[in-house]
């Protein structure tokens, strides 16, 4: 037999946990992460092309406030040829001086996607890319992709060598393009358990 | 003696464009065909990290042997990845494996006590490792 003073107590605090905690879950936003994202970059000149990928980069978006940051290490880009990973970590990108790189921002349109319809949304990116010790703001498109409630997104940037301070020594200029296109691929956002 | 002059030109030529071939022909390396810089748990390496600066100064680039205790294992685009649990439930240690490893890593369970060996790249939600092969 229950308590019936006892029951009312326990709904009426019940009612009052609620009542503050409500007002919180609804403002939260509801967040989506992966380690599993992919940044590939492209250096196309008629005399070499040289191309780089790494599969383990951080991102998180935030469904509601279209925030979203990516992060990669890195001494984890991987090369076809040992110099050019050599090269690339230790004369351009000078990795262990700045082993990481960031960007943070916004997908300033993400009110026109519509999570729970497929369908291919583009986007566009606002933000601060920081590589090389150097930060910058960058304004470059995308497209999220929702199928069958799974969420995939893509983006390319294209990035000036000279923007971030790394030189590129003549007798290798023909070499490098002057202009880097960074693809982001995260081939699936999971959602974050609290 | 102009002979053995052009002789020895010759030779140095030859070996020259040979190194230079080889040199630029090079594979990248991975934790098969480089030696061990550091033995570690799982656990000394996240402890490594508390100060990160310090801890990419001595690690970063560095081949590491890691022993722990599997957490999980994923393909990533044609490759595994090992999970390693740490202390600390938000800090594994992953290991992103080479392909040639893809046989092997099949026999490898959550739970199991593993030691991997990988390039250490520093630390983003965990720490990664790359160009990794499965020890024991």
């Amino acid at each position: 037999m229950i308590d019936p003073s006892k029951t009312y107590f326990m709904l009426s605090r019940f009612l009052l946990i609620a009542l503050f905690t409500l007002p919180s879950i609804s403002e939260a936003q509801t967040k989506y992460f992966t380690k599993k994202g992919q940044i590939s970059f492209y250096s196309d000149t008629p005399v070499e092309k040289i191309e780089a990928h790494n599969k383990r980069v951080t991102a998180i978006l935030e469904k509601e406030s279209g925030k979203i940051e990516f992060s990669v290490l890195i001494t984890a880009f991987e090369f076809e040829k040992a110099l050019m990973q050599e090269h690339f970590n230790e004369n351009y990108m000078e990795s262990s001086k700045y082993p990481k790189s960031t960007f943070k921002g916004n997908i300033s349109n993400i009110q026109s996607v519509d999570f729970s319809k497929d369908g291919e949304y583009p986007l566009t990116l606002d933000g601060e890319l920081t590589m090389h010790g150097v930060t910058r703001k960058v304004n470059e498109k995308g497209k999220l992709i929702i199928s069958k409630g799974k969420i995939s997104a893509s983006a390319t940037i294209n990035v000036a060598l000279k923007d971030y301070n790394i030189s590129v020594p003549s007798v290798v200029g023909a070499k490098i393009a002057e202009i880097i296109r960074v693809e982001i691929v995260i081939p699936q956002f999971d959602l974050l358990k609290k | 003696m102009k002979k053995i002059l052009f002789l020895l030109f010759a030779a140095t030529l030859i070996a020259g464009s040979w190194y230079a071939y080889r040199e630029f022909t090079r594979k990248p390396g991975n934790a098969n065909s480089e030696s061990t810089d550091f033995k570690l748990t799982a656990e000394e390496l996240r402890a490594e990290f508390d100060n990160e600066d310090t801890a990419n100064k001595k690690l970063l680039n560095k081949y590491i042997e890691v022993t722990g205790t599997v957490e999980s294992v994923s393909p990533n685009e044609g490759t595994t990845d090992i999970l390693l649990s740490t202390e600390d439930p938000m800090t594994g240690i992953n290991i992103h494996l080479i392909s040639e490893e893809n046989e092997k890593v099949k026999s490898v369970k959550p739970g199991e006590k593993i030691t991997v060996k990988g390039k250490c790249n520093g630390k983003l939600s965990d720490i990664e490792l790359n160009a990794g092969i499965i020890l024991d």
